[in-house]
């Protein structure tokens, strides 16, 4: 076999630490998903095992425990621009709140529209998009992705300026080993659009399969190959968010890491939560350590629907 | 005598009156007691309700969904729109949607964002993602599924979503021209706007509760000599739809 056949066998499939070796501290990472949906988790766990510094964390509208976990690691998180961050029915997010509040982050106050008109910027190679429904709020007066123009009748306007994330992370169902992605759930198209508008991406697959599933019916193709740098064979990788159509979002995983979380913030005492990383992210080397600590009811009651 | 409801329940019932056929909107994040009101309308009297406007469009869930990214809300809806469609709805509006807020003050402005200042502040909330349809919709309806002088305040400390701002001049100088927050149901009361102020005041007064109960646990001023309603109970048949054909996992009685 030569060279060229092998690099065809293998294409862009990776290990996460290799797809993402490279990151320099301070970089600008977008993370796909919404709230607790397809969200990168396992490719975020091999990031903060990478011990990489004062990233700034950048999502399309509402993050939740990946962020939240993001910003429990010392010093990982620098800045901050989420339109909102919450547990949604379980409580505020425990860690970022206490970040802020103690001055250690910096989280920008922005809406949802700035960053997708900034991602949209980004995608078609203009430098920036307006936005008009941004009125009157005192996030518009500290919105940092927002800007000024006169419009043709010497109107201001605001516009958002294109957003080019460093590094963009996306969770799929299913890819090829090139990375043409199928991504089922409600952030399959702004997830493309971030795929088109960052530097480098890297997705996560629940499945591999091969090309021809994406030549038999190619108007459900979510992220063309050619967009991708790098693909990560990872099943359960969304774990603990849901994985639409594989998985469920494990809710009750959530809320234990909530309770640690809210404790820790509540009594000003680091130690379980540290405890509690060191046990489910940094001793777990790999993919399959992490696997091993769930159990197999669990998994089984996530992928088969039970609620 | 009605049965006895949650708080909850009973908002949801309030804000589903309100609600009128064949109209066009949606909830955000973490919007239980507004699904509820929507789902309650369309089997009371507004049948021809779509919910649009969000990322998940008419969707037919077998109960509540606990929240914006349960499952249950996309195992059976007509489509799933992203964010691009709702880049179009934020600055085109549709016809109704649901705010709540950290606080709430007296021009029906929200503050999800900050209690204290921006540079130092005593709590720090979720945010919001969404600071446009409020201003671009037609009506907002407003809820609150607690009533204390501590979210119901003059004037709040982060405008994080717009209501009626300062009154008709500022919205107008802010080039803001919907009709913006119509309605705000709390556990004890009904508050709408003043036309000519935009300021809240009294609409109805619920049943249990008396207007200086309502008076004493709201941060801004109420005018003792406005005559007030009492609001028409939840009736037996609207809790009796609510609990055994919509919220048949009992979230809004927790």
């Amino acid at each position: 076999m030569n060279q060229l056949d092998s690099h065809l066998l293998k294409g862009k499939l990776s290990s996460p630490e290799s797809a993402l070796l490279g990151l320099t501290d301070h970089s600008l990472l977008a993370v796909g998903g919404v709230l607790h949906e397809n969200k990168p988790i396992a490719l975020e766990r091999a990031l903060i095992r990478m011990g990489v510094k004062s990233l700034k964390y950048i999502a399309l509208s509402g993050s939740g425990y990946d962020l939240d976990l993001l910003v429990a690691v010392d010093q990982m998180i620098s800045e901050i621009f989420v339109p909102v961050v919450t547990f949604d029915d379980i409580g505020f997010a425990p860690n970022y709140r206490r970040a802020v509040e103690d001055g250690r982050v910096k989280a920008h106050i922005v809406d949802v529209t700035s960053i997708m008109a900034g991602y949209f910027a980004a995608a078609s190679g203009v430098p920036f998009h307006p936005v008009t429904a941004v009125k009157g709020s005192d996030v518009t007066k500290f919105n940092p992705l927002l800007g000024q123009i006169k419009d043709e009748n010497n109107q201001p306007i605001y516009i958002s300026r294109a957003i080019e994330p460093d590094l963009a992370l996306i969770h799929v169902q299913e890819a090829d080993i090139y990375g043409n992605a199928r991504l089922y759930g409600s952030t399959a198209r702004a997830d493309h659009m971030l795929a088109r508008a960052a530097k480098k991406v890297v997705i996560s697959c629940d499945r591999i399969v091969p090309t021809e599933k994406f030549e038999r019916d190619p108007m459900a193709t979510t992220i063309p190959s050619m967009y991708v740098d790098a693909v990560c064979h990872i099943p359960f990788g969304a774990h603990p968010t849901g994985s639409p159509g594989q998985y469920l979002p494990d809710m009750a995983y959530i809320k234990e890491y909530w309770r640690v979380a809210e404790n820790a913030r509540k009594s000003k005492d680091s130690v379980a939560m540290s405890n509690y990383l060191e046990e489910k992210i940094f001793k777990c080397l790999t993919h399959q350590d992490y696997l091993d600590k769930l159990s197999g009811s669990t998994i089984v009651g996530l992928c088969m629907g039970d609620q | 005598m009605p049965t006895s409801c949650t708080d909850l329940e009973r908002i949801a019932i309030l804000l589903s009156r309100e609600l009128q056929d064949n109209e066009i909107g949606s909830w955000g994040v973490g919007g239980i007691i507004p699904m509820a009101a929507i789902m309650l309308a369309k089997k009371m009297h507004a049948p021809g309700i779509i919910i649009g406007g969000e990322r998940v469009y008419n969707p037919k869930p077998s109960s509540l969904a606990a929240g914006l990214d349960d499952p249950v809300l996309m195992e059976k809806a007509e489509a799933i729109e992203g964010f691009w469609e709702l880049f179009g709805h934020w600055h085109k509006g549709v016809d109704f949607f649901f705010y709540s807020g950290m606080q709430i003050d007296v021009y029906g402005n929200l503050n999800l964002h900050l209690i204290g200042s921006i540079e130092n502040p005593k709590l720090r909330g979720p945010g919001v993602a969404n600071i446009s349809l409020i201003q671009r919709c037609k009506k907002i309806y407003l809820y609150s599924p607690d009533h204390s002088t501590k979210k119901f305040v003059e004037k709040v400390d982060f405008i994080s979503a717009p209501g009626h701002l300062f009154g008709p001049q500022s919205k107008k100088d802010a080039a803001i021209f919907n009709e913006g927050p119509v309605i705000c149901v709390t556990p004890i009361a009904t508050f709408d706007f003043d036309p000519f102020t935009l300021r809240m005041r009294i609409k109805s007064i619920h049943s249990h509760s008396t207007f200086e109960e309502v008076k004493s646990k709201t941060g801004f001023e109420l005018n003792e000599n406005a005559p007030t309603l009492v609001t028409v109970d939840p009736t037996d048949l609207e809790l009796k739809i609510l609990r055994e054909q919509i919220d048949l996992k009992g979230l809004l009685r927790k």
